[in-house]
C-alpha cells in the first residue's frame, strides 16, 4: 500500500486513503464491529459509502467488545506474517543447535539455566521488540480517534504474554529434548519460566511502545530494555536455580511472590502510561 | 549580601552543614573496628551520595508526573537537570565506594547486590539520556521520557527493596552483617552522619537549581 504515501494529499484525500488502507487491513467482519461500537447496529450498510465519516466520530465503546477485536487483530496479522513468527521459532532452534553442538550434555546446573535464560531473552526481545509496529504508521492517528488506548495496551500485553509463553515453552522443550533437564524440581521450574516470560513481556510491551515513537530504534529498544528487565530477570534466575537444586515450595515461595508483585507493578505502571505515550 | 536573605537561608546552612562534615568528619573520634579503622570515616562520604542520588531521582519522577499531567516544559527541565545532577552522586558514590572496598574488601568491585543494583542504576539513568538525546520533537522528548522515567524509578526502587533482603551482601545489614545503626553507629558518629546526609542532599539541590536556572538562560539566549 506504498503508493498512497507517495503521492502528495491534502487532509482529506489523507483521511479517504486512510480509511482506505484500514478497511484493506482489516476482515469485513471487523468493519462491521468496528462499525457498530461507533455508530449502532442500525445503520451500519452505510459503511461502503461513508468511510470519512467513520474517522472522527467519538469513541463510543463497549470495552469488552473493543479488547477483544484489538486481541483478534494482532492475532491475525501475526499469522498473516507468519515469516516473522516462524524467524523467532527458527532463532530459539539454532541457537539452542549451537549450544547442542558445543556442549553436547550440560551437566553444570549454572551453565545450563544462563543459556536457557539468555537464549529466552534474547528470542523474547526479538519478538516483542516490533509489536508496536502497525501502530507507528499513519494508521496511528486514525485510531487515536477510534479506541480507548488502554484496551489497546491490554490487548498488546495479553497477546505480548501468550506469544513469549509460547516461545519459552517451546524453548523449554527443545532444552530438555537437546541438553537434557538437570532441573529438579520440574513442576515449580515451569512456574517459574511461566512468570518470568510474563514479566519479560510486560516490560518489552512498554519498552517497544517507547521504542516505536522513536522510529523503532532497534538498538534504542536493547539499551532501554535490559536495564528494566534485570529485576525480573534476576529474580526468576534466582528461583530457577533454587528450583535446579531441588528446593521446595517453602524455599522458593518469597521468589514466586516477588516476580508476581513485579509483574503486577509492571502491568499496572505500562497500562497507567500508555495513554499518555499514545497522546503525543 | 543576601546569604542570610529569606530566600537563601538554606544555601547557607548547607555551606556551613558541609564544612562541619569535612572537618568533623576527619577530626572526630570513630570507634576502631577491625578491617575498618579510619576507613569507616568514608561513611560520611559514600552513604550519603546514594541517599542524595535516590532523592534527585525520587523528586525528577514528581517532576516527570507534573509533565504528564499539565504538559509543561519547565517540569521537564527541572526532571532532566536533577537527573544530570542525580547521574554526577551516582558516579562519585561508586567511586567512594570502590575505593573504600579496595581497602578493606580487598578489590575494586566485588559481585555485590548493592554494587550490581547501583550498576543497573547507572546504566537505566544513562540509557534515559540517550533517549533524551534521540529525540528531536521537543513535546514528544518531554512526554516519552517522562513515561520512561517513571517506569524506570518505580522499578528500579521495587528492585532495590526485593533483592537485597533476598541474598548475601558484603554491605552492613545484609546476610547476616551487622549494620552500622546497630552498635557500630555510636553517637559520636551520628553527630557527624545526619548532618552531612542533610548537607549532601541540600548540595545536590542545589547544584540542581544552579543547572536549571543556566539551561533557562541558555534558551532564552537562543530564541
Amino acid at each position: 500500500m506504498g503508493f498512497f504515501y507517495v503521492y502528495p494529499l491534502n487532509t482529506q484525500d489523507l483521511r479517504k486513503c486512510l480509511a482506505i488502507v484500514i478497511s484493506l487491513s482489516l476482515k469485513p467482519f471487523q468493519q462491521k464491529q468496528l462499525y457498530w461500537q461507533i455508530n449502532g447496529k442500525k445503520n451500519w450498510k452505510r459503511i461502503n459509502k461513508d468511510w470519512i465519516q467513520l474517522i472522527p466520530l467519538p469513541p463510543k465503546s463497549n470495552g469488552l467488545k473493543e479488547f477483544t477485536a484489538l486481541f483478534l487483530k494482532d492475532i491475525k496479522s501475526e499469522y498473516r506474517k507468519r515469516a516473522s513468527l516462524n524467524g523467532i521459532f527458527l532463532y530459539v532452534i539454532s541457537t539452542v543447535f549451537v549450544a547442542y553442538l558445543i556442549f553436547n550434555q550440560i551437566e553444570d546446573l549454572n551453565t545450563w539455566l544462563a543459556l536457557f535464560w539468555i537464549i529466552l531473552i534474547f528470542a523474547s526481545t526479538n519478538a516483542s521488540i516490533h509489536s508496536f509496529r502497525s501502530e507507528s504508521s499513519s494508521e496511528f492517528y486514525y485510531f487515536y480517534g477510534l479506541i480507548n488506548p488502554f484496551h489497546l495496551i491490554l490487548a498488546k500485553l495479553s497477546f505480548n504474554a501468550i506469544l513469549l509463553l509460547i516461545i519459552a515453552l517451546f524453548n523449554y522443550f527443545l532444552f530438555s529434548i537437546l541438553l537434557e533437564n538437570p532441573v529438579e524440581n520440574k513442576s515449580l521450574f515451569l512456574l517459574v519460566i511461566v512468570l518470568g516470560s510474563l514479566g519479560l513481556s510486560a516490560t518489552l510491551t512498554l519498552v517497544s511502545a517507547i521504542a516505536s515513537k522513536t522510529n523503532n530504534n532497534s538498538t534504542l529498544t536493547a539499551i532501554l530494555g535490559f536495564p528494566i528487565l534485570l529485576p525480573t530477570i534476576l529474580t526468576s534466575i534466582k528461583a530457577s536455580m533454587l528450583c535446579g537444586l531441588g528446593f521446595g515450595w517453602e524455599d522458593i515461595s518469597v521468589y514466586i511472590l516477588s516476580l508476581s508483585l513485579l509483574i503486577v507493578v509492571i502491568v499496572a505502571l505500562a497500562s497507567v502510561l500508555f495513554p499518555y505515550l499514545w497522546r503525543s | 549580601m543576601g546569604i542570610f536573605s529569606s530566600k537563601n537561608w538554606w544555601k547557607t546552612v548547607t555551606a556551613i552543614l558541609l564544612i562541619y562534615t569535612v572537618i568533623a568528619g576527619l577530626l572526630i573520634d570513630v570507634p576502631r573496628q577491625v578491617i575498618l579503622y579510619e576507613s569507616i570515616r568514608n561513611l560520611y562520604f559514600h552513604v550519603p551520595m546514594w541517599f542524595t542520588m535516590i532523592f534527585l531521582f525520587l523528586v525528577s519522577m514528581i517532576y516527570s508526573i507534573k509533565n504528564l499531567s499539565n504538559g509543561s516544559m519547565e517540569s521537564d527541565r527541572k526532571a532532566i537537570e536533577l537527573v544530570n545532577t542525580g547521574v554526577i552522586f551516582g558516579i562519585l558514590g561508586i567511586i567512594t565506594g570502590s575505593i573504600w572496598a579496595k581497602f578493606t574488601w580487598g578489590a575494586w568491585w566485588t559481585n555485590d547486590v548493592k554494587l550490581n543494583g547501583s550498576a543497573i542504576t547507572m546504566l537505566i539513568y544513562l540509557a534515559y539520556l540517550v533517549l533524551r538525546g534521540s529525540l528531536e520533537d521537543e513535546q514528544k522528548r518531554a512526554r516519552i521520557s517522562a513515561v520512561y522515567n517513571i517506569f524506570a524509578f518505580v522499578l528500579l526502587i521495587v528492585f532495590i527493596g526485593i533483592l537485597p533482603r533476598m541474598t548475601d551482601s558484603l554491605h552492613p545489614g545484609n546476610g547476616g552483617n551487622p549494620g552500622f545503626n546497630n552498635y557500630d553507629l555510636d553517637d559520636n558518629m551520628k553527630l557527624v552522619f545526619y548532618p552531612a546526609v542533610i548537607s549532601w542532599i541540600l548540595l545536590g539541590w542545589w547544584i540542581s537549581n544552579l543547572r536549571i536556572r543556566k539551561s533557562r538562560i541558555e534558551e532564552k539566549l537562543e530564541s
